[in-house]
């Protein structure tokens, strides 16, 4: 704990300890930090939702209320289009007086207000768990002291009061809200671990490689790659909920802080490449650095790369000496400039917004016109109900040699005689009750050269799959009554081919002895072919 | 004072957290009040195994069917490339999307609208190349189509049907005819009952009941 490097007491009573945790004072340079980063982060939806506010947030548009789904649809208030848009306009300049430490308080408690309003008015697509992490940090901002420091509100209170403390001196704040930075993350990873220990099916990797599967975010390069290796995903799981659960205890370890903190962030940047999560990562990294304290930074500052912030640090407060020097200065002036600045702004954008005329009602003909659908289209989209079919509830049709858990480990196409085949077929929840056949074929010439297809079936072993379950495995034992060559596995359900694959049988070589251990390791379902 | 504040707004939001905390792990009152999304965090809620897409359809009384959806002057896409319509995984707001559609342009008079739900099976997003490792079968990728609800122009719903993916498994659990058998003893002659489906257990059939949910529309 850092407590000791605070001006805290030095008291071992517990009430004195929870006083140092929470009341120890300390230059605030997690939360100046964090201030800044945050709202340029939280500024690439705002800008990036700006132009739809009228549609999203106004009466004049198709607003879709949290409450509506809490059978509350009425918690806020709704404005018209242009109220809408000047709002949106003052929170954007918000967080930047946030971001730049200008009449730092306010902005952010307005920032925090009006992100959450503009979030509970669009359940769709602007609140997400991201964005209420962010508001979480926003308000622990507006109650904190991170305008003490690298702030244009901390540089004209030094012009305010040249007797002040030196740079030397930084100004110290009591760390709490830093402190509830960190205990609030320590809460949503074990929410998170919570969530996951509900979810059936989480640390089979079943749940994980169907998201991996799903396209409703952004682009996820390794999403598909991974979804074919769910063993991997099955660990993975495991390894997350361990972290999400040790973290809130890790990160008051003085040597485990940072290595939880470090494999927190390898595990966002993970889910950017296999989720395609891109914003919530950036908003989980701001946190992080409310973990900052005044011993870290000291470490920090050290760093060669430090220099150039420094500088950067030094230089800013020269340029806006010489922008507004102090002979200048009015007692209203900065109040002045702040108001006129949030309504210039407001006002720009609702002009703006009119000339962009976001509905193209204004265009030569008058407002757009609406697209008729097709009758092939229509007879798509209103065909009359029905099931599913078979060969969509297989997701796959794998073939190997060892199982680890419910998974192959080892997807296999060659076999050599001897061995024993694990044909697994994974079915997707939802299905019924299903018997499933699968049968082994010999091959023979197809149409096209080279061309082999399913010939004489050899074999053919059935099972039934209860509805609850995901994996059917069929056991084949390929010895020598089946000459090496090429054959096929065909999956069926009653009359329906689900899925057929193609094998090839070598001659024996090394071939590994079944023991009896592997014996009484056969599932109970598997079934011996020959 | 200072102080005594400082020590109270611990206190409070401490307590807030823990609240959530508690419900979350008790599976209770977690959906008690939209404020809940703010201490509760279900980030990882799962996922299906067949993806869905939402189409909003205008019927013109001269029987003409029009596309509300993509909206004709540029949709937002918040999360990826998907239209926002497509986050309405609860259904109570697609149909407000085409009413709006419809406030802001020209077109004949409209009778009704269709929140009309597509699915297909989430094996057939893979990429090619993935594909052809693992699959000896080329891609057959279908679409299935479920209506979700039917409004009016005046915003009234006149019909709400359940998922796609409630409707099959409800389909599959009621394909059992002892259980049918069971269902439709003891019905009244004359007095029909209305029983309280279990959410998501439809029996195939419509289910009005509405989805309280706290999971986050793209659980980012």
């Amino acid at each position: 704990m850092d407590a000791n490097l605070s001006t805290a007491p030095n008291d071992a009573s517990s009430n004195s300890r929870s006083q140092g945790y929470f009341f120890a004072e300390e230059v605030p340079f997690g939360m100046a930090l964090m201030r800044m980063v945050l709202p340029p982060v939280l500024l690439i939806d705002l800008f990036y939702r700006h132009p739809w506010v009228r549609e999203l947030y106004s009466t004049d548009g198709a607003t879709a209320p949290l409450g509506v789904n809490f059978a509350i649809p009425s918690l806020l208030p709704e404005f018209g289009g242009g109220v809408a848009v000047a709002l949106h306009a003052i929170l954007i300049a918000a967080m930047i007086c946030s971001s730049i430490g200008w009449f730092t308080r306010i902005s952010l408690v307005t920032a925090a207000v009006l992100y959450s309003y503009f979030g509970l008015l669009d359940s769709l697509s602007t609140i997400t768990k991201y964005t209420v992490i962010a508001t979480h940090l926003l308000l622990l901002l507006a109650v904190s002291s991170s305008h003490k420091i690298w702030s244009v509100d901390a540089w004209l209170e030094r012009r305010r009061n040249p007797g002040g403390p030196e740079n030397s001196e930084l100004p110290k704040a009591p760390v709490w809200p830093a402190r509830l930075v960190q205990l609030l993350f320590g809460i949503i990873y074990l929410g998170a671990a919570i969530t996951k220990m509900h979810t059936p099916s989480f640390f089979s990797g079943d749940q994980l490689m169907y998201w991996t599967m799903t396209y409703v975010n952004n682009i996820h390069p390794l999403g598909d790659w991974l979804s074919q290796y769910p063993l991997i995903l099955s660990a993975f799981g495991y390894v997350t909920i361990v972290w999400e659960i040790g973290f809130v205890f890790a990160i008051f370890h003085r040597g485990m802080k940072w290595w939880a903190i470090a494999i927190g962030a390898f595990f966002h940047i993970m889910t950017m490449f296999t989720l395609g999560l891109y914003i919530f990562p950036m908003v989980m990294f701001s946190g992080y650095l409310g973990y900052i304290m005044t011993s870290e930074w000291q470490v920090i500052s050290s760093w060669r790369v430090s220099g150039f912030f420094s500088t950067l640090a030094r230089s800013i407060p020269q340029w806006l000496e010489r922008m507004v020097p102090a002979s200048q200065q009015r007692p209203w002036a900065a109040p002045a400039a702040y108001a006129l600045t949030l309504g210039v702004v407001a006002l720009a954008a609702v002009e703006v917004e009119y000339l962009r005329d976001p509905y193209k009602e204004r265009g030569p003909n008058g407002p757009l016109t609406l697209e008729e659908i097709t009758p092939e289209e229509f007879d798509k989209l209103f065909e009359p109900d029905r099931p599913i079919r078979p060969s969509d509830k297989l997701l796959a049709f794998d073939l190997g040699t060892l199982q680890i858990g419910e998974h192959l480990s080892n997807r296999r196409r060659e076999f050599k005689q001897g061995e024993r085949i694990i044909a697994q077929a994974t079915i997707s929840p939802p299905h019924e009750d299903m018997w499933l056949d699968c049968w082994l074929h010999e091959s023979k010439p197809g149409s096209e050269p080279n061309q082999t297809v399913p010939g004489r079936s050899v074999v053919k072993v059935g099972q039934s799959v209860a509805r609850e379950t995901f994996r059917a495995n069929f056991l084949f034992k390929v010895d020598e009554s089946l000459p090496p060559g090429d054959y096929f596995l065909r999956l069926r359900s009653g009359r329906d081919d689900l899925a057929i694959k193609k094998f090839t049988l070598l001659p024996r070589g090394e071939v590994r002895a079944e023991t009896e251990d592997d014996a009484q390791a056969q599932p109970e379902e598997s079934l011996q072919a020959n | 004072m200072r102080k005594l504040l400082s020590v109270g707004f611990i206190g409070v939001y401490l307590g807030a957290l823990g609240l959530g905390l508690v419900s979350h792990m008790l599976g209770a009152w977690n959906t008690a009040h939209p404020v809940m999304y703010y201490i509760v965090w279900d980030m990882f809620c799962g996922w299906s195994a067949y993806d869905s897409r939402i189409h909003v359809i205008a019927e013109g009384e001269s029987q003409t069917y029009y596309r509300l959806t993509p909206t004709p002057w540029g949709e937002l896409h918040p999360y990826g490339s998907l239209g926002r319509e497509h986050y309405d995984v609860f259904n109570n707001h697609a149909g407000q999307i085409g009413l709006n559609v419809l406030r802001h342009t020209q077109h004949e008079p409209i009778s009704r609208i269709f929140v009309i739900e597509e699915a297909w099976a989430k094996k057939y997003n893979l990429q090619q190349p993935v594909w052809e490792s693992r699959y000896d079968d080329p891609k057959d990728k279908l679409s299935y189509f479920r209506v979700r609800a039917i409004m009016l122009p005046d915003s009234q719903v006149t019909e709400r049907y359940d998922s796609w993916m409630a409707h099959q498994a409800g389909r599959m659990f009621a394909d059992n005819p002892r259980l049918q058998a069971d269902s439709k003893l003891n019905q009244p002659v004359f007095v029909r009952e209305t029983p309280r489906q279990p959410v998501g257990r439809p029996f195939g059939s419509q289910s009005h009941l509405r989805f309280l949910g706290t999971s986050s529309p793209s659980a980012n």
